[in-house]
């Protein structure tokens, strides 16, 4: 069980980085297929495309190999051990973005940070509502001082209409 | 001369007040950069990039330089106080600078660092404003394949001597070239990799690259890996004593010299400088204490390397267009932004852009030696600041400088994947550094490749004829070579202790 373990931990810490890259040069392979690689014997957008996307899966797989043959799951598993992922703060600055986006078009771009930056500081650990009411305030305020300052005035501050 | 001689007419024009603030602002937010871990160079660079938008180009370019070596010297006076440098080469100061804290001895230390960086910034300034300009000429003579050659031994260099697995660096660098074709082909006009999105057609943005990979995903890192002193000793007038002085003067020369060879070449970081410094002064026996025992050759040497190294770095991007570390990229996508091209006619297109580079170096380099002398401990308390009431503002900024580049939504959008993609890099111990050179570089070399195939017409054999492009195909094969060697001499040594 032990042994099992310590390998699924190898695999995830070692070998997952080259087949993670190997499937995005594949996929971009499989794209470059669809473009002509000459065009009345000049040369298409297809051809570098296709060499390099080669390259990124022909390079992947020595790294795979090279890493299988280099395997040493009893150290991949206290690495895996080590690295004790905490999916809060991603998720919380990667939302912050996403809120931005969804937020900006509807309340304009002030409130949309004040609503990020509550959605960050979240993420970034801040508990309490005095905490959440800084991050939006600072949020604004700064959005508020680049938007007057430094973005054109078409910029688009405000809700629609205000 | 030439060089020189422009540099001088250029010293004029920069100290307008104006620039003289760009470059003050640049230095402290710099310094605040190297004072505070977590945010790096370029990300704070890329974070900044939508600032320069509003100057004209020799201003933006003032700014985003102060930045970058502001951050040089902000970091070692976190590292000498609190053994924790904010940008990495400080690592390298922290081993004797802050056990010279430790002895009640942190003014002169922070002092020693100060003038060295000094005296490295102003040497290699004038190496750059000698040097870079013969060496543009000389390669305004390289043929198309050639320069391929040279673009790919580079980008070979970066990933071999880029800290973590060549193999790795290598496939992240391809990578990063593929994702430089995105957008329409600039041959033949039709588009390439767009996934059938029109927001495509011009091309993955730099901004939202660069702030995905590095500000988001390096955001995370740190708040996943943070940790901040409670408390900071002070300090006093930080002057140091004659004897300091005479322990410093010829491990800064030496540490000038190696930093402004080193830094020349692609790949090699401000850090691995600061590291080969201190290692040569092993070589040299001085009154002072030994090395790791509060010398202040251990201080001034590697100040005064990650200094040079990291201004001599710009001789290959104004030269030949080669950005050698991820801060030089951003700052090649700041000239790109403002339609600057840099290469090997970048100088004598633009000698007043070059001549106001070198003056910021100068008249920056002073700047920030006022600054950190009296300040140090101001900034040093920057670290009382909790890193999580930042981060909320540095998103802020992210999300607007991102959508205010071409008021798109969809470029937020593609930053939000990059920051992941960032950050699946993150967790898989991948360094993103390589993807952004690819990016850069991958359409050059396309566009080398194109033009030399055109002049031979469609002949392949052109690169093993043109010396330059052979040249670099033979050192690149040597490279290998040596990296297969080493491969197989480690494998042999470690199975009979195993």
């Amino acid at each position: 069980m032990i042994r099992d373990r310590s390998f699924r931990a190898f695999l995830v810490s070692d070998l997952a980085a080259p087949a993670f890259i190997g499937l995005l040069g594949a996929a971009m392979f499989a794209l470059a297929l669809t473009q002509p690689a000459w065009l009345d014997g000049r040369i298409g957008p297809g051809l570098f495309a296709r060499w390099l996307s080669a390259a990124v899966m022909v390079m992947s797989l020595i790294w795979f190999v090279a890493a299988l043959l280099q395997a040493d799951p009893a150290e991949g598993a206290t690495r895996a051990a080590k690295d004790s992922p905490s999916l809060l703060a991603g998720l919380g600055l990667l939302a912050g973005g996403a809120v931005f986006a969804l937020a900006m078009p509807v309340t304009g771009m002030v409130a949309a940070c004040a609503l990020t930056a509550v959605v960050v500081s979240w993420g970034a650990g801040e508990r309490g509502s005095i905490a959440y009411l800084l991050s939006a305030v600072s949020g604004a305020g700064a959005a508020l001082a680049v938007g007057l300052t430094l973005l054109p005035p078409t910029a688009r501050l405000w809700p629609p209409g205000f | 001369m030439e060089g020189m001689t422009a540099w001088i007419g250029e010293l004029g024009s920069i100290l307008t007040l104006q620039n003289l603030m760009l470059c003050l602002t640049g230095a402290l937010v710099g310094t605040a950069t190297g004072v505070l871990p977590g945010i790096g160079p370029a990300a704070t660079l890329a974070l900044l990039l939508p600032l320069t938008y509003t100057l004209d180009p020799a201003g933006a370019l003032i700014m985003l330089a102060a930045i970058y070596y502001g951050a040089q010297y902000g970091s070692s006076t976190t590292a000498i106080l609190l053994n924790l440098p904010g940008e990495t080469s400080g690592i390298v100061t922290a081993l004797d600078g802050h056990r010279l804290a430790l002895q009640g001895r942190a003014g002169p230390a922070i002092a020693i660092a100060a003038l060295a960086s000094l005296f490295a910034g102003l040497a290699c300034a004038m190496f750059i404003a000698f040097a870079a300009g013969p060496i543009a000429q000389a390669s305004l003579l390289i043929s198309p394949a050639g320069l391929a050659g040279l673009i790919a031994l580079g980008l070979f260099a970066a990933a071999v001597i880029t800290p973590g697995k060549p193999l790795a660096a290598i496939t992240l660098i391809l990578l990063g070239a593929c994702l430089g074709l995105v957008g329409t082909d600039s041959g033949g006009g039709m588009p390439r990799f767009t996934l059938g999105l029109t927001e495509l057609r011009d091309g993955i943005g730099f901004m939202p690259l660069v702030m995905g990979l590095f500000a988001i995903a390096e955001l995370i890192r740190a708040l996943e890996t943070g940790g901040r002193p409670e408390r900071i000793a002070p300090v006093r007038w930080p002057w140091p004593t004659r004897a300091d002085l005479g322990a410093s003067w010829a491990p800064t020369l030496r540490g000038t010299v190696i930093g402004s060879l080193l830094g020349v070449i692609p790949g090699v970081s401000t850090v691995m400088s600061s590291l080969a410094a201190r290692g040569a002064e092993r070589a040299f026996k001085t009154k002072d204490v030994p090395l790791g025992q509060g010398a202040m050759a251990g201080v001034a040497a590697p100040e005064a390397a990650n200094n040079a190294s990291a201004q001599s770095a710009l001789v290959p991007l104004l030269t030949l267009g080669i950005p050698g570390n991820p801060v030089i990229a951003v700052l090649a996508g700041a000239l790109m932004i403002q339609g600057i091209a840099p290469g090997p006619s970048f100088i004598s297109a633009n000698p007043d852009l070059f001549g106001a580079l070198i003056a910021s170096l100068v008249v920056g380099n002073i700047i920030l030696v006022i600054l950190n002398l009296p300040l140090a401990g101001v900034w040093a308390s920057l670290l009382r600041i909790p890193f999580r009431k930042l981060v909320p503002l540095i998103i802020v900024f992210a999300v607007i400088g991102v959508h205010s580049v071409q008021n798109s939504l969809f470029d937020v959008w593609l930053m939000l994947g990059f920051g992941v993609f960032g950050w699946i890099l993150v967790r898989l111990r991948l360094e993103p550094t390589p993807i952004v050179l690819g990016f850069i570089l991958g359409p050059a070399f396309e566009e080398y490749l194109r033009r030399t195939l055109l002049f031979s017409r469609g002949d392949m054999s052109v690169f093993l004829t043109d010396p330059v492009s052979l040249t670099c195909l033979l050192t690149i094969a040597a490279g290998c070579g040596m990296l297969l060697w080493r491969h197989l001499r480690g494998g042999a040594v470690k199975r009979p202790a195993e």
